[in-house]
Protein backbone atom coordinates (compact mmCIF):
# COMPACT_ATOMS: atom_id res chain seq x y z
CA UNK A 1 0.00 0.00 0.00
CA UNK A 2 1.24 3.44 -0.90
CA UNK A 3 1.07 5.64 2.19
CA UNK A 4 3.25 8.48 0.92
CA UNK A 5 1.52 11.80 1.54
CA UNK A 6 2.30 14.62 -0.83
CA UNK A 7 0.29 17.66 -1.74
CA UNK A 8 -1.18 19.10 -3.87
CA UNK A 9 -3.37 16.17 -4.77
CA UNK A 10 -3.05 16.52 -8.56
CA UNK A 11 0.40 15.99 -10.01
CA UNK A 12 1.60 17.77 -13.17
CA UNK A 13 1.13 14.60 -15.19
CA UNK A 14 -2.55 14.49 -14.19
CA UNK A 15 -3.05 17.58 -16.38
CA UNK A 16 -1.80 15.74 -19.47
CA UNK A 17 -4.38 14.20 -21.79
CA UNK A 18 -2.45 11.06 -22.68
CA UNK A 19 -2.30 12.03 -26.35
CA UNK A 20 1.34 11.72 -27.33
CA UNK A 21 2.89 14.93 -28.68
CA UNK A 22 4.27 14.76 -32.20
CA UNK A 23 6.72 17.64 -31.82
CA UNK A 24 10.28 16.97 -32.98
CA UNK A 25 12.51 15.47 -30.28
CA UNK A 26 14.34 18.36 -28.62
CA UNK A 27 11.62 20.94 -29.40
CA UNK A 28 11.20 23.57 -26.67
CA UNK A 29 7.44 23.13 -26.71
CA UNK A 30 7.73 19.93 -24.62
CA UNK A 31 9.13 21.97 -21.75
CA UNK A 32 6.41 24.57 -22.11
CA UNK A 33 3.80 21.83 -21.82
CA UNK A 34 5.59 20.59 -18.70
CA UNK A 35 5.79 24.10 -17.23
CA UNK A 36 2.06 24.64 -17.79
CA UNK A 37 1.18 21.36 -16.07
CA UNK A 38 3.50 22.21 -13.18
CA UNK A 39 1.90 25.62 -12.80
CA UNK A 40 -1.61 24.13 -12.82
CA UNK A 41 -0.63 21.50 -10.23
CA UNK A 42 0.98 24.15 -8.07
CA UNK A 43 -2.26 26.18 -8.14
CA UNK A 44 -4.30 22.99 -7.55
CA UNK A 45 -6.59 23.94 -10.44
CA UNK A 46 -9.43 21.59 -11.23
CA UNK A 47 -9.05 20.59 -14.90
CA UNK A 48 -12.76 21.15 -15.50
CA UNK A 49 -12.36 24.79 -14.48
CA UNK A 50 -9.61 25.56 -16.96
CA UNK A 51 -9.68 26.17 -20.71
CA UNK A 52 -6.79 26.63 -23.10
CA UNK A 53 -7.43 28.12 -26.53
CA UNK A 54 -4.81 28.07 -29.27
CA UNK A 55 -4.35 29.09 -32.88
CA UNK A 56 -2.47 27.11 -35.53
CA UNK A 57 1.18 26.05 -35.54
CA UNK A 58 3.38 23.48 -33.82
CA UNK A 59 3.04 25.34 -30.52
CA UNK A 60 -0.72 25.63 -31.01
CA UNK A 61 -1.06 21.86 -30.68
CA UNK A 62 -0.98 22.33 -26.91
CA UNK A 63 -4.70 21.86 -26.14
CA UNK A 64 -4.61 18.29 -27.48
CA UNK A 65 -1.99 17.37 -24.91
CA UNK A 66 -3.75 18.79 -21.88
CA UNK A 67 -6.54 17.38 -19.80
CA UNK A 68 -8.35 20.73 -19.49
CA UNK A 69 -10.97 22.14 -21.86
CA UNK A 70 -9.30 23.03 -25.12
CA UNK A 71 -10.09 24.72 -28.38
CA UNK A 72 -7.79 24.64 -31.40
CA UNK A 73 -8.99 27.80 -33.14
CA UNK A 74 -8.33 29.27 -36.58
CA UNK A 75 -4.84 30.61 -37.34
CA UNK A 76 -4.23 33.83 -35.39
CA UNK A 77 -7.61 33.77 -33.70
CA UNK A 78 -6.90 32.25 -30.28
CA UNK A 79 -7.36 35.58 -28.51
CA UNK A 80 -10.86 36.51 -29.74
CA UNK A 81 -12.08 33.01 -28.93
CA UNK A 82 -10.45 33.09 -25.48
CA UNK A 83 -11.86 36.58 -24.86
CA UNK A 84 -15.38 35.46 -25.71
CA UNK A 85 -15.01 32.45 -23.47
CA UNK A 86 -13.72 34.39 -20.49
CA UNK A 87 -16.32 37.15 -20.60
CA UNK A 88 -19.13 34.63 -20.85
CA UNK A 89 -17.62 32.21 -18.30
CA UNK A 90 -15.66 34.40 -15.87
CA UNK A 91 -15.54 31.47 -13.45
CA UNK A 92 -13.06 29.63 -15.75
CA UNK A 93 -9.29 30.09 -15.72
CA UNK A 94 -8.65 30.92 -19.35
CA UNK A 95 -5.33 30.60 -21.14
CA UNK A 96 -4.52 31.30 -24.76
CA UNK A 97 -1.40 29.97 -26.43
CA UNK A 98 0.34 29.84 -29.78
CA UNK A 99 3.43 30.78 -31.71
CA UNK A 100 5.10 33.98 -32.84
CA UNK A 101 3.62 33.60 -36.32
CA UNK A 102 0.14 32.90 -35.00
CA UNK A 103 0.22 35.66 -32.41
CA UNK A 104 2.23 38.41 -34.06
CA UNK A 105 1.67 37.98 -37.83
CA UNK A 106 -1.83 36.90 -38.69
CA UNK A 107 -3.00 37.45 -35.11
CA UNK A 108 -1.06 40.67 -34.49
CA UNK A 109 -4.08 42.90 -34.51
CA UNK A 110 -5.92 40.72 -32.01
CA UNK A 111 -2.86 40.80 -29.77
CA UNK A 112 -2.92 44.60 -29.54
CA UNK A 113 -6.61 44.76 -28.83
CA UNK A 114 -6.55 41.92 -26.31
CA UNK A 115 -3.89 43.89 -24.41
CA UNK A 116 -6.10 47.00 -24.57
CA UNK A 117 -9.22 45.15 -23.53
CA UNK A 118 -7.51 43.62 -20.51
CA UNK A 119 -9.78 40.64 -20.02
CA UNK A 120 -8.54 38.41 -17.19
CA UNK A 121 -6.58 35.68 -18.97
CA UNK A 122 -3.03 34.54 -19.67
CA UNK A 123 -1.57 34.54 -23.15
CA UNK A 124 1.54 32.40 -23.74
CA UNK A 125 3.42 32.97 -26.98
CA UNK A 126 6.00 30.28 -27.67
CA UNK A 127 8.51 32.29 -29.66
CA UNK A 128 10.98 30.42 -31.87
CA UNK A 129 11.37 33.26 -34.35
CA UNK A 130 10.14 31.07 -37.18
CA UNK A 131 7.07 29.44 -38.67
CA UNK A 132 7.90 25.90 -37.56
CA UNK A 133 4.82 24.10 -38.76
CA UNK A 134 5.07 25.34 -42.36
CA UNK A 135 8.75 24.35 -42.52
CA UNK A 136 10.82 27.31 -41.57
CA UNK A 137 9.82 30.74 -42.85
CA UNK A 138 10.71 34.03 -41.18
CA UNK A 139 8.24 35.40 -38.62
CA UNK A 140 7.83 38.91 -37.20
CA UNK A 141 10.39 38.21 -34.45
CA UNK A 142 13.05 36.81 -36.81
CA UNK A 143 16.30 38.77 -36.99
CA UNK A 144 16.55 40.74 -40.25
CA UNK A 145 19.72 38.91 -41.35
CA UNK A 146 18.43 35.32 -40.90
CA UNK A 147 18.82 33.98 -44.42
CA UNK A 148 18.10 30.27 -44.10
CA UNK A 149 14.67 30.35 -45.71
CA UNK A 150 14.48 30.42 -49.47
CA UNK A 151 11.49 32.74 -49.19
CA UNK A 152 13.69 35.48 -47.73
CA UNK A 153 17.08 35.18 -49.44
CA UNK A 154 19.57 37.45 -47.68
CA UNK A 155 17.18 37.78 -44.74
CA UNK A 156 13.98 39.77 -44.30
CA UNK A 157 15.99 42.97 -43.86
CA UNK A 158 13.10 44.38 -41.84
CA UNK A 159 12.91 45.39 -38.25
CA UNK A 160 11.79 42.62 -35.90
CA UNK A 161 8.66 43.05 -33.80
CA UNK A 162 9.15 43.64 -30.06
CA UNK A 163 6.19 41.90 -28.46
CA UNK A 164 6.82 43.03 -24.90
CA UNK A 165 7.06 46.67 -25.89
CA UNK A 166 3.89 46.39 -27.95
CA UNK A 167 2.11 44.64 -25.07
CA UNK A 168 3.03 47.47 -22.70
CA UNK A 169 2.08 50.22 -25.13
CA UNK A 170 -1.24 48.50 -25.78
CA UNK A 171 -2.18 48.10 -22.12
CA UNK A 172 -1.35 44.52 -21.06
CA UNK A 173 -1.54 44.31 -17.28
CA UNK A 174 1.26 41.78 -16.74
CA UNK A 175 4.34 41.24 -18.91
CA UNK A 176 6.91 38.52 -18.38
CA UNK A 177 9.41 36.38 -20.21
CA UNK A 178 10.14 32.74 -19.51
CA UNK A 179 12.13 30.10 -21.31
CA UNK A 180 11.56 26.48 -22.16
CA UNK A 181 15.19 25.91 -21.21
CA UNK A 182 14.10 26.38 -17.58
CA UNK A 183 10.67 24.74 -17.18
CA UNK A 184 10.69 25.15 -13.41
CA UNK A 185 11.35 28.88 -13.64
CA UNK A 186 8.73 29.10 -16.39
CA UNK A 187 6.19 27.40 -14.11
CA UNK A 188 6.75 30.15 -11.54
CA UNK A 189 6.19 32.90 -14.12
CA UNK A 190 3.00 31.15 -15.29
CA UNK A 191 1.64 30.92 -11.76
CA UNK A 192 2.28 34.66 -11.28
CA UNK A 193 0.66 35.41 -14.65
CA UNK A 194 -2.46 33.37 -13.92
CA UNK A 195 -2.85 34.93 -10.47
CA UNK A 196 -2.52 38.49 -11.75
CA UNK A 197 -5.83 40.09 -12.72
CA UNK A 198 -6.33 41.27 -16.29
CA UNK A 199 -4.49 40.36 -19.45
CA UNK A 200 -1.16 38.66 -18.70
CA UNK A 201 1.31 38.21 -21.50
CA UNK A 202 4.08 35.61 -21.18
CA UNK A 203 6.75 35.71 -23.86
CA UNK A 204 8.04 32.13 -23.80
CA UNK A 205 11.32 31.45 -25.59
CA UNK A 206 10.95 27.98 -27.10
CA UNK A 207 13.63 26.82 -29.55
CA UNK A 208 12.75 25.18 -32.85
CA UNK A 209 15.56 22.63 -33.06
CA UNK A 210 14.65 21.67 -36.62
CA UNK A 211 14.56 24.99 -38.46
CA UNK A 212 16.54 27.13 -36.01
CA UNK A 213 19.07 24.64 -34.56
CA UNK A 214 21.28 27.51 -33.42
CA UNK A 215 18.59 28.32 -30.82
CA UNK A 216 19.89 25.39 -28.75
CA UNK A 217 22.38 27.99 -27.48
CA UNK A 218 19.57 29.96 -25.87
CA UNK A 219 20.00 27.91 -22.73
CA UNK A 220 23.40 29.55 -22.29
CA UNK A 221 22.08 33.01 -23.09
CA UNK A 222 19.00 33.32 -20.89
CA UNK A 223 19.35 34.79 -17.41
CA UNK A 224 17.13 36.15 -14.67
CA UNK A 225 16.35 39.84 -15.02
CA UNK A 226 18.17 41.56 -12.15
CA UNK A 227 15.10 43.68 -11.36
CA UNK A 228 11.84 43.44 -9.46
CA UNK A 229 8.58 43.70 -11.42
CA UNK A 230 7.58 47.34 -11.72
CA UNK A 231 4.08 48.80 -11.64
CA UNK A 232 5.29 51.97 -13.34
CA UNK A 233 4.75 51.85 -17.12
CA UNK A 234 7.47 54.47 -17.69
CA UNK A 235 10.09 52.35 -15.91
CA UNK A 236 8.78 49.27 -17.70
CA UNK A 237 9.02 51.04 -21.08
CA UNK A 238 12.68 51.84 -20.56
CA UNK A 239 13.32 48.33 -19.31
CA UNK A 240 11.60 46.67 -22.26
CA UNK A 241 13.09 49.01 -24.86
CA UNK A 242 16.61 48.15 -23.72
CA UNK A 243 15.92 44.45 -23.23
CA UNK A 244 18.09 42.00 -25.20
CA UNK A 245 15.39 39.30 -25.45
CA UNK A 246 17.06 36.98 -22.94
CA UNK A 247 16.11 38.46 -19.57
CA UNK A 248 13.68 36.18 -17.78
CA UNK A 249 11.10 36.93 -15.13
CA UNK A 250 8.17 39.21 -14.47
CA UNK A 251 9.01 42.62 -15.88
CA UNK A 252 5.79 44.59 -15.43
CA UNK A 253 2.74 44.22 -13.19
CA UNK A 254 0.05 46.80 -13.84
CA UNK A 255 -2.95 47.64 -11.72
CA UNK A 256 -5.66 48.32 -14.30
CA UNK A 257 -8.96 46.65 -13.47
CA UNK A 258 -9.81 43.71 -15.70
CA UNK A 259 -12.54 44.17 -18.28
CA UNK A 260 -15.59 42.10 -17.50
CA UNK A 261 -18.97 43.10 -18.91
CA UNK A 262 -21.98 42.48 -16.76
CA UNK A 263 -23.47 39.14 -17.65
CA UNK A 264 -27.11 38.97 -18.66
CA UNK A 265 -29.08 35.80 -18.34
CA UNK A 266 -30.11 36.07 -21.99
CA UNK A 267 -29.25 38.47 -24.76
CA UNK A 268 -32.26 40.03 -26.45
CA UNK A 269 -30.64 40.68 -29.78
CA UNK A 270 -27.23 40.63 -31.43
CA UNK A 271 -26.79 44.41 -31.53
CA UNK A 272 -27.15 44.47 -27.75
CA UNK A 273 -24.33 41.96 -27.54
CA UNK A 274 -22.20 44.05 -29.93
CA UNK A 275 -22.42 47.08 -27.68
CA UNK A 276 -20.59 45.27 -24.91
CA UNK A 277 -17.54 44.96 -27.13
CA UNK A 278 -17.26 48.56 -28.33
CA UNK A 279 -14.22 50.16 -26.73
CA UNK B 1 18.76 20.57 -7.20
CA UNK B 2 21.10 22.25 -4.75
CA UNK B 3 22.74 20.35 -1.95
CA UNK B 4 21.60 21.78 1.32
CA UNK B 5 23.03 21.15 4.75
CA UNK B 6 19.70 21.43 6.49
CA UNK B 7 17.87 18.62 4.69
CA UNK B 8 15.84 16.35 6.90
CA UNK B 9 15.24 12.72 5.98
CA UNK B 10 11.76 13.65 4.69
CA UNK B 11 13.19 16.56 2.65
CA UNK B 12 15.76 14.31 1.05
CA UNK B 13 13.20 11.62 0.27
CA UNK B 14 10.78 14.16 -1.20
CA UNK B 15 13.44 15.66 -3.42
CA UNK B 16 14.72 12.28 -4.52
CA UNK B 17 11.21 11.07 -5.31
CA UNK B 18 10.46 14.16 -7.37
CA UNK B 19 13.74 13.82 -9.21
CA UNK B 20 13.30 10.11 -9.92
CA UNK B 21 9.68 10.33 -10.99
CA UNK B 22 10.46 13.22 -13.29
CA UNK B 23 13.29 11.20 -14.82
CA UNK B 24 10.98 8.22 -15.36
CA UNK B 25 8.46 10.48 -17.11
CA UNK B 26 11.22 11.99 -19.26
CA UNK B 27 12.55 8.57 -20.33
CA UNK B 28 9.00 7.47 -21.20
CA UNK B 29 8.51 10.62 -23.24
CA UNK B 30 11.83 10.13 -25.04
CA UNK B 31 10.84 6.52 -25.81
CA UNK B 32 7.55 7.72 -27.32
CA UNK B 33 9.39 10.36 -29.33
CA UNK B 34 11.80 7.77 -30.70
CA UNK B 35 8.84 5.58 -31.74
CA UNK B 36 7.42 8.50 -33.70
CA UNK B 37 10.70 9.19 -35.51
CA UNK B 38 11.28 5.48 -36.17
CA UNK B 39 14.36 5.09 -34.01
CA UNK B 40 13.56 1.73 -32.35
CA UNK B 41 17.01 1.20 -30.79
CA UNK B 42 16.84 4.43 -28.82
CA UNK B 43 13.15 3.81 -27.97
CA UNK B 44 13.94 0.38 -26.50
CA UNK B 45 16.81 1.75 -24.45
CA UNK B 46 14.73 4.62 -23.07
CA UNK B 47 11.99 2.15 -22.06
CA UNK B 48 14.59 0.01 -20.29
CA UNK B 49 16.00 3.08 -18.52
CA UNK B 50 12.51 4.10 -17.46
CA UNK B 51 11.89 0.65 -15.97
CA UNK B 52 15.16 0.76 -14.04
CA UNK B 53 14.46 4.23 -12.73
CA UNK B 54 10.88 3.17 -11.97
CA UNK B 55 12.04 0.39 -9.66
CA UNK B 56 14.32 2.80 -7.84
CA UNK B 57 11.33 5.11 -7.42
CA UNK B 58 9.40 2.23 -5.81
CA UNK B 59 12.24 1.64 -3.35
CA UNK B 60 12.29 5.30 -2.34
CA UNK B 61 8.51 5.26 -1.98
CA UNK B 62 8.83 2.29 0.34
CA UNK B 63 11.41 4.15 2.42
CA UNK B 64 8.95 7.06 2.65
CA UNK B 65 6.04 5.01 3.92
CA UNK B 66 4.48 6.49 7.03
CA UNK B 67 6.28 9.80 6.61
CA UNK B 68 4.62 13.03 5.52
CA UNK B 69 6.83 14.39 2.81
CA UNK B 70 7.03 18.16 2.38
CA UNK B 71 5.62 19.71 -0.76
CA UNK B 72 8.30 20.99 -3.12
CA UNK B 73 7.44 23.66 -5.65
CA UNK B 74 9.12 23.30 -9.05
CA UNK B 75 11.11 26.47 -8.48
CA UNK B 76 12.59 25.05 -5.29
CA UNK B 77 14.85 23.08 -7.60
CA UNK B 78 17.38 24.66 -9.83
CA UNK B 79 18.00 21.90 -12.31
CA UNK B 80 17.74 23.40 -15.72
CA UNK B 81 17.18 22.01 -19.17
CA UNK B 82 20.72 20.88 -19.69
CA UNK B 83 22.42 17.56 -19.84
CA UNK B 84 24.57 16.92 -16.76
CA UNK B 85 21.72 17.55 -14.39
CA UNK B 86 19.82 14.97 -12.40
CA UNK B 87 16.86 15.05 -14.77
CA UNK B 88 17.57 14.91 -18.49
CA UNK B 89 16.42 18.08 -20.24
CA UNK B 90 13.99 17.91 -23.14
CA UNK B 91 16.61 19.34 -25.45
CA UNK B 92 18.92 16.36 -24.93
CA UNK B 93 16.92 14.15 -27.29
CA UNK B 94 17.72 14.01 -30.99
CA UNK B 95 15.80 12.07 -33.61
CA UNK B 96 18.96 10.44 -34.97
CA UNK B 97 20.53 9.64 -31.62
CA UNK B 98 22.32 6.28 -31.42
CA UNK B 99 22.35 3.81 -28.49
CA UNK B 100 25.71 5.31 -27.60
CA UNK B 101 24.15 8.76 -27.24
CA UNK B 102 21.18 7.37 -25.33
CA UNK B 103 23.42 5.66 -22.79
CA UNK B 104 25.70 8.71 -22.57
CA UNK B 105 22.70 10.83 -21.66
CA UNK B 106 21.76 8.40 -18.88
CA UNK B 107 25.39 8.22 -17.68
CA UNK B 108 25.44 12.01 -17.32
CA UNK B 109 22.22 11.87 -15.32
CA UNK B 110 23.62 9.24 -12.91
CA UNK B 111 26.94 11.04 -12.65
CA UNK B 112 25.20 14.24 -11.74
CA UNK B 113 22.92 12.49 -9.23
CA UNK B 114 25.91 10.74 -7.62
CA UNK B 115 27.71 14.08 -7.26
CA UNK B 116 24.66 15.72 -5.75
CA UNK B 117 24.01 12.95 -3.20
CA UNK B 118 27.69 12.93 -2.19
CA UNK B 119 27.52 16.66 -1.56
CA UNK B 120 24.40 16.15 0.53
CA UNK B 121 26.11 13.35 2.45
CA UNK B 122 29.09 15.56 3.22
CA UNK B 123 27.06 18.50 4.43
CA UNK B 124 24.22 16.63 6.16
CA UNK B 125 23.59 17.51 9.80
CA UNK B 126 22.04 14.23 10.90
CA UNK B 127 23.32 10.66 10.65
CA UNK B 128 20.00 9.61 9.19
CA UNK B 129 20.25 11.99 6.23
CA UNK B 130 23.95 11.24 5.80
CA UNK B 131 23.32 7.52 5.62
CA UNK B 132 20.45 7.86 3.21
CA UNK B 133 22.39 10.22 0.94
CA UNK B 134 25.36 7.84 1.05
CA UNK B 135 23.15 4.98 -0.14
CA UNK B 136 21.64 7.06 -2.94
CA UNK B 137 25.09 8.24 -4.08
CA UNK B 138 26.39 4.67 -4.13
CA UNK B 139 23.41 3.46 -6.11
CA UNK B 140 23.79 6.22 -8.69
CA UNK B 141 27.52 5.52 -9.10
CA UNK B 142 26.94 1.79 -9.45
CA UNK B 143 24.28 2.34 -12.07
CA UNK B 144 26.56 4.80 -13.88
CA UNK B 145 29.34 2.16 -13.96
CA UNK B 146 26.93 -0.41 -15.29
CA UNK B 147 25.75 1.97 -18.00
CA UNK B 148 29.33 2.72 -18.96
CA UNK B 149 29.95 -0.97 -19.36
CA UNK B 150 26.82 -1.32 -21.46
CA UNK B 151 27.82 1.66 -23.59
CA UNK B 152 31.20 0.07 -24.34
CA UNK B 153 29.31 -2.63 -26.28
CA UNK B 154 28.19 0.01 -28.77
CA UNK B 155 30.37 1.66 -31.40
CA UNK B 156 31.34 5.30 -31.06
CA UNK B 157 29.05 7.40 -33.27
CA UNK B 158 30.47 8.62 -36.56
CA UNK B 159 31.59 12.26 -36.61
CA UNK B 160 28.66 13.25 -38.83
CA UNK B 161 26.08 11.06 -37.07
CA UNK B 162 23.45 13.80 -37.20
CA UNK B 163 23.85 14.56 -40.88
CA UNK B 164 20.48 13.97 -42.51
CA UNK B 165 20.64 13.35 -46.25
CA UNK B 166 16.93 14.10 -46.51
CA UNK B 167 16.79 17.10 -44.19
CA UNK B 168 13.57 18.71 -43.04
CA UNK B 169 14.10 21.95 -44.95
CA UNK B 170 11.86 24.08 -47.04
CA UNK B 171 12.54 23.12 -50.67
CA UNK B 172 10.96 25.37 -53.21
C1 LIG C 1 -5.34 31.28 -42.56
C2 LIG C 1 -4.07 30.50 -42.59
N1 LIG C 1 -2.97 31.01 -43.15
C3 LIG C 1 -1.82 30.32 -43.17
C4 LIG C 1 -1.75 29.09 -42.60
C5 LIG C 1 -0.46 28.31 -42.66
N2 LIG C 1 0.21 28.28 -41.38
C6 LIG C 1 0.04 27.23 -40.53
S1 LIG C 1 0.95 27.39 -39.14
C7 LIG C 1 1.63 28.85 -39.67
C8 LIG C 1 2.65 29.59 -38.89
C9 LIG C 1 3.00 28.96 -37.62
O1 LIG C 1 4.02 29.67 -36.97
P1 LIG C 1 4.02 29.90 -35.43
O2 LIG C 1 2.73 30.48 -35.00
O3 LIG C 1 5.23 30.67 -35.09
O4 LIG C 1 4.03 28.43 -34.82
P2 LIG C 1 5.22 27.36 -34.70
O5 LIG C 1 4.88 26.33 -35.71
O6 LIG C 1 6.52 28.03 -34.98
O7 LIG C 1 5.11 26.88 -33.30
C10 LIG C 1 1.11 29.20 -40.93
C11 LIG C 1 1.51 30.41 -41.66
C12 LIG C 1 -2.92 28.58 -41.99
N3 LIG C 1 -2.92 27.40 -41.36
N4 LIG C 1 -4.05 29.30 -41.99
S1 LIG D 1 9.35 22.11 -36.45
FE1 LIG D 1 10.32 23.27 -34.80
S2 LIG D 1 8.61 24.15 -33.60
FE2 LIG D 1 7.79 22.49 -34.86
S3 LIG D 1 7.85 20.65 -33.55
FE3 LIG D 1 9.74 20.68 -34.76
S4 LIG D 1 11.22 21.73 -33.46
FE4 LIG D 1 9.19 22.21 -32.64
MG1 LIG E 1 7.03 30.03 -34.36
Amino acid sequence: MDTVTQCPSLKPKDYKSGTKPVWCPGCGDYSVLLAITKAMAEMSLSPENVALVSGIGCSSRLPAYLNVYGFHAVHGRALPVATGLKVSRPDLTVLAAGGDGDGFSIGGNHFMHACRRNVDMTYIVMDNQVYGMTKGQASPTTDPDWDKSKLTPGGTKINPYYPLVIALASGANFIARASSTDPNGAAKVLVDAMRHPGFSFVHMLSPCVTFRPEQKDWKKMVRSAPVEPTTDPAIAAKRLMTDDNFFLGTLYKGDRPAYQPELKATVDNISELDKGFIL
Amino acid sequence: MNASNSLSKADLLARTLTMLSETVERYDLFADQMDVVNNPEAATLFRWLSEKQGSRTQVVKKLSEGLTLPHISPWDYDWDDAINTEVPGHSSAHYMMTPYHTLSLAIDVEQSAARLFSEIEQTAQTDETKKLAHGFAREASEFRDYLEHKRSEHPLPEKDWDEDYDPPQLLE
